[in-house]
């Protein structure tokens, strides 16, 4: 009988489910995030909209993409080795990592690619915004490199009254020439909760076109593609992007 | 006692027994990359296997996929014509046609959007749309399933890709896509002319192909990617000769078929379509969403003078406004004979992309 009694809790024993013992939960992980919202002046910019300039010539932005490389802290921390924004297609959506948001009070990079703007565009890994597959043609071959950074819109010049967006606007400025440092300095982090902190830029469309110092008109000046003959342009387009860009 | 004993034996040793799970293992197929392509993302869900990639060829050429048995995806999608229809349009079983030209198939792993409206976000998905389509292969999945399961021999193909005794369109879908990515076509002319550009390292036989570019290729080539002269490049390049995204290129002032407009509802995406890659371009006539380019003079008079203004054509067609890019007879001449060398004579002949 004792026997019998044995083998009851062996079997009860070895008949019992695993019974999952509770992990400790991780701590969770500290991200950051950085977004940059187009404006025109004080509104929002959405893509295919019409915006009006001070001089009554309107316009519809239909791309807005650029690269960062290379941010870091003031000392050399990195923030992360190239960022691509996509307006079309990722939105406001700039850079998402994890992170501590105060490590970075400040940030220096480039606009454009520094570095590995003529390795192969097809090595990076799949992730990087730098693999070809992720450019929507912003890659233009070893040589040139990376479009730093293009706009494109359709503008109406003629001010009839008649909606007519037959002016193209096309400024793809690249190669190393046309690289910009960027730095900026108290940057005002916020939370937004599951512990993450959140940057926001403001790049305001209108200033790139009417900054004072050097606005650009665009009748006469619609077209880069950062060649031979279009410095000046090009120059131009990206001094006034970087200086259009900045955190809010 | 002794029997109520051995009772208990025998329930103390069925309990302790593991499952064990009787099945095939499949073999991991190695894809062929060419050294200057971005790696392939492959889905979680569909690895690629030996076993896998048979069955998916099988079903590529097999014509019990359409309702009378008439036509396999191959009918539309013929290997010498770059895994495209020389047709301008492709006829269902039901002798009706389609509205848009058969897309060539070839190097789709490295896609985002299927169809020329991007209307499939994945290889598995498109796949499932040409079987019941009353268009094309006019049958249902389930029908298509049953034919293929009263098949023995393919109940064991698809046991020994799938590890199944069942199997359903998901299945089929999963089988055909693996096929379908292995179909990569990067040894053309224009890749060691492209390798050559970016001082990659050639093989002794790209260096043999490499002397024989001729002067008239290398100025296509040129002009191709002059963006004062053919402008071809802001749309087609890399090594996949595309810029995966939706465009209108000045087709037409008006629209018969808005194309993505239909999938997005936006009507700033009207007259847009997928801008395809350029590779085995020689071979894939006719061109355009509408194949309604008979041939490569066509499609280069199109853009050299026939552009027509709308309001959703891409900026990038920078000389949309003088009718296109304005190029004499000599630069059309050189610009058809780079295209030319898009054409890859090593994919198109492969034995193992041809019927089983």
């Amino acid at each position: 009988m004792r026997i019998l009694g044995f083998i009851c809790v062996f079997g009860l024993m070895l008949s019992c489910k695993n019974e999952k013992v509770d992990e400790p939960i991780p701590t969770p992980e500290n991200q950051i995030k950085v977004t940059v919202q187009p404006y025109f002046g004080s509104e929002k910019l959405y893509l295919d909209s019409i915006f009006t300039f001070s001089d009554g010539n309107q316009i519809k932005f239909t791309d807005i993409k650029f690269y960062f490389s290379e941010l870091t802290n003031d000392n050399s921390v990195q923030l992360i080795d190239a960022a691509f924004f996509n307006y079309r297609q990722k939105g406001i959506s700039f850079i998402s990592k994890p992170g501590n948001y105060s490590d970075f009070s400040t940030l220096k990079g480039f606009l454009g690619v520094h570095n590995d703007n003529h390795k192969d565009p097809s090595a990076f890994p799949n992730d990087s915004p730098l693999n070809i597959m992720n450019t929507d043609g912003m890659h233009w071959g070893w040589n040139p490199g990376y479009s730093f950074v293009q706009i494109e819109a359709k503008a109406d010049t003629l001010n009839d009254g008649n909606l007519n967006f037959d002016h193209t606007i096309v400024f793809h400025v690249g190669t190393d020439q046309f690289l910009q440092n960027v730095n900026y300095s108290n940057l005002n982090w916020q939370s937004i909760g599951n512990y993450t902190h959140q940057l926001a830029f403001k790049l305001d469309m209108k200033e790139v076109f009417e900054i004072n110092s050097q606005p650009i008109n665009i009748k006469t000046e619609f077209m880069t593609h950062s060649s031979a003959g279009q410095e000046a342009l090009s120059l131009k387009v990206i001094q006034n992007f970087k200086t259009a860009l900045n955190p809010m | 006692m002794k029997s109520v004993f051995l009772l208990f034996i025998g329930i103390i040793i069925f309990l302790s027994c593991k499952k064990e799970k009787v099945g095939h293992q499949t073999t991991p197929y190695v894809l062929e990359i060419p050294s200057h392509f971005p790696s392939m993302i492959i889905p979680e869900d569909n690895p690629m296997t030996v076993e896998g990639v048979a069955l998916g060829r099988r079903l590529f050429y097999e014509k019990m996929l359409s309702g009378d048995n008439s036509m396999s995806c191959a009918s539309c999608h013929s290997p010498s014509a770059a895994f495209s229809d020389t047709a301008q349009f492709s006829t269902g079983i039901d002798k009706q046609k389609g509205t848009r030209n058969s897309m060539a198939l070839f190097n789709l792993g490295w896609q985002n959007y299927f169809f020329w409206d991007g209307r499939s976000a994945t290889l598995e998905e498109q796949i499932l749309q040409p079987v019941p389509n009353p268009i094309e292969m006019h049958q249902s999945w389930k029908d298509a399933v049953s034919k293929l399961s009263a098949d023995i021999s393919y109940k064991n193909d698809f046991f020994f890709a799938f590890n199944t005794k069942e199997f359903d369109s998901t299945h089929v879908s999963k089988a055909i896509a693996q096929f379908l990515r292995t179909l990569i076509s990067g040894s053309s002319k224009y890749d060691v002319m492209y390798k050559h550009s970016n001082n990659m390292t050639l093989s002794t036989s790209e260096n043999i192909t490499l002397q024989t570019v001729t002067p008239e290729e290398w100025a296509g080539y040129d002009l191709f990617k002059s963006l004062n002269g053919a402008d071809c490049f802001h749309c087609h390049n890399g090594p996949l000769m595309q810029v995966e995204k939706f465009s209108n290129n000045g087709l037409d002032a008006s629209f018969t078929d808005i194309g993505r407009g239909a999938i997005t509802n936006n009507s700033n995406d009207n007259g847009k379509f997928k801008v395809p890659s350029l590779r085995n371009i020689a071979l894939s006539a006719p061109y355009m969403h509408d194949g309604r380019f008979q041939n490569l003079d066509q499609v280069i008079n199109h853009y050299s003078n026939g552009v027509q203004q709308s309001a959703t054509i891409d900026p990038k067609m920078e000389f949309a406004f003088q009718g296109g890019v304005q190029l004499d007879t000599q630069q059309k001449s050189l610009l058809k004979a780079f295209l030319i060398t898009l054409t890859d004579y090593e994919f198109i002949n492969n034995p193992k992309f041809k019927a089983p």
